[in-house]
């Protein structure tokens, strides 16, 4: 992991944030975390498995989200002081299985969007895409505190 | 545009949830409320009319098909004076007579399940269970779990010949699934029907836990590699050749229950009982298994 996160450093990548509940794929709050009095300790797998590492890219505006359940790519564009929307493509392994909007805020270290999520269940063991879910979603992230230049201070 | 959505509005889905009808169905017949796979919980069983009964079976040494979870005397038996049986005695080792001379069954309280009712018996055949059947309703789903272990039973394909010949003969107007947890046996059964002129619905039970391996073990890591989506319990059933997938509870998820549906799979959840059965019931599934499935309102 460590070498990963150093390979992507090199390269010119850097840490955006962490969302420890994430947009992608917008499962945990629409289907798992109802079931956590039944079964705790499953649900905390489901939540670690999606919560994200978004990194930002040598490309500006372009974030690559990582997460056991899924990894991203979007497109974040400001909207004013604090605030920005994301447009980003869902996928399982590189499978392309979905996207998502979000409109966030972000201030300090914390990030809060709200979040619309076309899902499908396609991975690499089963690639179909024959119903699409919509799922609404809350995306709950930290990370480093945004220098002057970053998208959302434009 | 209004042409696009209209097209496209059959497969979105907004966030709400199915309501579902799962057959209740009496895990072991009705494990938590009579001895496990004992004369006793199907004659319950079969006069209580749940939706549907689920057995395992195994071989004895002459290959006979009798009602046990596991390939060795089960854990609910003792030795005839009384004693607790402290090893694995395979049924493939042991005549139905040596079973029935040996070890008596379901007489003595079971942890699991503190207020089940006791009764002391013989080792419970599949023919004695057919001639059970006969009593009930014909429309009660049969559930036969074939308990094929490698390197502890018969071959698949000896279980296939001994269970469903009985089985086919017996000709039973009951629907009926085979269960079995792995390719092999689902793959043997479905030979074995095909073979004889007979259509049978199998199922796979996913995840399998074989005997002595870690069960957190393989609940993490069949969690993890559906998670990830580099397996799961539809790429297996898909891969056996299975009409369904009855999975462990805890490892599925709504998104399953979609795919399933939008795969043509049965999708089936054990074990539930008590609170989590109880939120499981409107699940877009085709059972659940209960020990307990006089519980449910």
């Amino acid at each position: 992991m460590i070498l990963v996160f150093a390979s992507a450093a090199l390269a010119g990548f850097g840490l955006d944030r962490v969302d420890l509940l994430s947009a992608d794929p917008g499962t945990f709050l629409a289907d798992d975390i109802s079931r956590f009095s039944d079964s705790p300790t499953g649900v905390s797998v489901r939540w670690f498995e999606q919560v994200s590492v978004v990194l930002d890219t040598p490309a500006e505006r372009l974030h690559v989200g990582l997460s056991l359940a899924s990894q991203s790519l979007a497109i974040e564009q400001s909207l004013g002081a604090w605030t920005a929307w994301q447009a980003g493509l869902s996928t399982s392994l590189g499978l392309p299985r979905g996207a998502f909007v979000d409109v966030s805020f972000r201030r300090g270290a914390v990030r809060v969007a709200a979040a619309v999520n076309l899902h499908t269940g396609a991975t690499w063991s089963r690639p179909q895409w024959t119903s699409i879910r919509v799922l609404p979603a809350i995306a709950v992230g930290v990370g480093p505190v945004p220098r002057e230049t970053a998208v959302w201070m434009d | 545009m209004r042409t696009l959505l209209l097209a496209i509005a059959p497969l979105l889905t907004l966030g709400c949830h199915p309501q579902g009808e799962p057959e209740i169905i009496a895990h072991r017949a009705a494990a938590g409320y009579w001895p496990e796979n004992s004369r006793l919980a199907m004659e319950r069983s079969v006069q209580a009319d749940f939706d549907g009964i689920e057995v395992d079976l195994a071989l004895t040494a002459d290959r006979v098909p009798v009602l046990s979870h596991d390939p060795w005397v089960p854990h609910v038996c003792t030795y005839q004076n009384g004693e607790e049986i402290t090893s694995r005695d395979l049924l493939a080792e042991l005549t139905l007579d040596e079973l029935r001379e040996r070890y008596e069954c379901g007489g003595h309280p079971d942890p699991a399940f503190p207020n089940a009712e006791l009764r002391s018996e013989e080792m419970y055949t599949l023919d004695a269970m057919i001639k059970e059947l006969r009593y009930g309703d014909p429309d009660v789903v049969v559930y036969l779990d074939i308990k094929y272990e490698l390197g502890f039973t018969e071959l698949p394909e000896i279980f296939a010949e001994e269970i469903l010949g009985r089985w086919f003969e017996a000709d039973l107007p009951n629907p009926t699934w085979v269960f079995a947890d792995n390719t092999a046996a689902i793959g043997a059964f479905e030979t074995y029907a095909r073979a004889n002129g007979h259509s049978l619905r199998t199922a796979l039970t996913w995840p399998e836990f074989p005997p002595d391996a870690s069960s957190t073990a393989i609940g993490l890591s069949s969690e993890l590699q559906q998670g990830m989506g580099l397996g799961g319990p539809l790429a297996d059933v898909r891969d056996a050749g299975a009409d369904g997938v009855a999975v462990y509870w805890e490892l599925a998820s709504r998104q399953l229950t979609r795919d399933a549906r939008d795969d043509g799979v049965d999708l089936f959840l054990w074990t539930l009982n008590g609170p989590e059965l109880e939120s499981h019931l409107d699940w877009d599934v085709t059972g659940v298994i209960t020990d307990y499935p006089g519980d449910v309102r």
